[in-house]
């Protein structure tokens, strides 16, 4: 293991028992209400003043609520970087996976994301054994279920009353397959948290995923991040 | 390089009592908060999960504890119920535990409240959405009368092996000609796994179904945490031809005549004096207090139980 260097350490919690816990109500409101868009900006702002100081900030506090030294993470060419490396083994302590089917918690970017085969999906009498894939995606917002549009996810299952629409940048047909099949393994499957900057949205393996839409394309509504 | 994070951030934590912020360090809630996100992931599927031993005797609500304590911030309202009544021993403590150790505000108004940990009841009040309900489970595994092996019983959830539910109500018919089963009764989740409940009167299980609030489950002797997101299917076991019934009652409330909520025999003397009351004691006050509620028992008498 070579030593961390400080000059890049990012910014952790000011206050990291209280900041943790918000960020963890943030994550188990995502997760319980898929297709809930929740923002980790105000966690940064409230105490310190100070910005995170990395733009992933979503999957940075992540990182900082659920990973440690019990807790192994699998980090993807594309999303890995000195800078990153050091932080979580300097502020979360967490073990760094050789393979990504080892791994508690995988970091990638979306379009590294291209079959499910190599993370875990639990095993029939332990689902909960599975990875939980923080996905970065170029742009992410919530969006109205009857505007059809090239970006639109339709989401239904528990957590959701009806269905929520999401609308992920740089979806392809595959990235639809590839959520439509994990659900399908159901118990088993993995968890994914989409990231963009602050923002996050989580779609764990009871979320059916769809692409129908209204095809009479109506005005859009409001698709702002509308999170807490 | 992180050994001593811990501690650091334990002290920087301590509320002026000098405990750690919801009194667990941070390593054990970062693991139960981990644990429930797959519950949440996986809806009536029970995570199982590690940690060190509360300094608690079970029976105390642990499991419901170590759940409220992962969960709970400083902005949250508290309210504490067992057997639908704020005031009983079981729930002062654990109120008292958590104004401790958080300093957060409490409630008796359910709809007041963020965060509820219950003991044997849910709330008449119907929850609304961004609420939490934390059930205390003494036993989490609706299979373990039939299958004392956790191995086994795993083994009959992957592959929901689900037909000894039925026969065990099956039986209840042949023996009573009814499903004598009235607490901890069985549930389907989101139409895969089966699950128990707790303790509460089968009475409370249609309020499970898609309920805007997230229900959580702490057992903490067996060390499992389940959870239902809120708007889940949430299915009574029953037969075709015996539909799921909840309890009924041909008295109303003797407090506030509420003929819909779960009513206590209270024996009021030695004479064979009886009451029938709210068991959730917020529902039955909140109806006195509201406007056109008359107390339907005499005042001596309603005084008696209140008291
Ligand atoms: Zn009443």
């Amino acid at each position: 293991m070579t030593a961390i260097s400080t000059h890049h350490l990012w910014v952790p919690y000011a206050n990291p028992v209280l900041q943790s816990q918000q960020a963890f109500r943030k994550l188990m409101r995502a997760m319980s209400e898929p297709g809930t868009c929740v923002s980790f900006d105000t966690l940064y702002a409230s105490d310190s003043g100070q910005a995170s100081s990395t733009s992933q900030t979503a999957a940075f506090a992540t990182a900082l609520t659920l990973l440690d030294q019990e807790t192994s993470v699998w980090i993807s060419p594309g999303i890995s970087s000195p800078a990153l490396i050091d932080n979580l083994r300097f502020h979360c302590g967490c073990r760094l996976a050789e393979n990504a089917s080892e791994a508690d918690f995988v970091m990638l970017s979306l379009s590294e994301l291209n079959g499910l085969d190599r993370f875990s999906a639990g095993e029939d009498i332990n689902p909960h054994t599975s990875a939980t894939l923080i996905v970065e995606v170029p742009a992410l917002e919530v969006a109205s279920v009857d505007e059809a549009h090239p970006d639109l996810l339709v989401l239904s299952g528990p957590g959701i009353k009806a269905r929520k629409g999401v609308r992920v940048q740089g979806l392809t047909s595959d990235h639809r397959r590839l959520f439509e099949d994990n659900h399908q393994r159901y118990p088993l499957g993995v968890d994914f948290m989409l990231t963009c900057g602050a923002d996050l949205v989580a779609l764990p393996r009871s979320t059916q995923v769809s692409t129908l839409t209204n095809r009479a394309a109506t005005a859009g509504e409001d698709t702002q991040c509308m999170s807490q | 390089m992180n050994a001593d994070r811990h501690e650091h951030v334990s002290s920087e934590a301590a509320s002026p009592e000098g405990y750690n912020f919801a009194y667990l360090d941070e390593q054990t809630k970062r693991m139960l908060r981990r644990a429930l996100l797959k519950a949440v992931a996986v809806p009536g599927y029970q995570v199982p999960f590690g940690g060190r031993e509360m300094p608690l005797p079970y029976g105390w609500g642990t499991g419901g504890i170590q759940v409220t304590a992962a969960v709970i911030g400083s902005d949250d309202v508290l309210k504490v119920i067992d057997q639908g009544a704020d005031d009983t021993t079981n729930a002062v403590s654990i109120r008292r535990f958590f104004v401790t150790t958080t300093g957060v505000d409490t409630t008796e108004k359910t709809c007041d409240a963020t965060v509820i940990q219950t003991r044997h009841r849910i709330p008449e009040t119907p929850l609304s959405e961004g609420q939490i309900l934390v059930y205390q489970v003494p036993i989490p595994e609706p299979l373990r009368f039939i299958e004392p092996s956790e191995t086994e019983t795993r083994k009959m959830h992957a592959l929901q092996e689900y037909g000894v539910m039925h026969v065990k109500l099956y039986e209840d018919i042949a023996h009573f000609g009814h499903i004598a089963t009235a607490y901890a009764y069985p549930v389907k989740v989101n139409g895969r796994y089966v699950m128990d409940p707790s303790p509460i009167p089968k009475f409370d299980n249609p309020k499970m179904h898609q309920s805007p609030a997230l229900q959580l489950f702490g057992a903490g002797r067996e060390k499992r945490i389940y959870a239902v997101p809120p708007f889940t299917d949430v299915e009574s076991l029953d037969f075709e031809d015996y539909p799921f019934e909840i309890q009924s009652w041909d008295h109303h409330c003797d407090i506030c005549g509420a003929s819909e909520s779960f009513l206590d025999e209270v024996v009021t003397d030695d004479q064979g004096g009886r009451l029938f009351v709210c068991s959730d004691t917020d529902y039955c006050r909140t109806r006195v207090e509201a406007e056109g509620v008359q107390a339907v028992a005499s005042p001596a008498k309603t005084q008696e139980v209140l008291s």
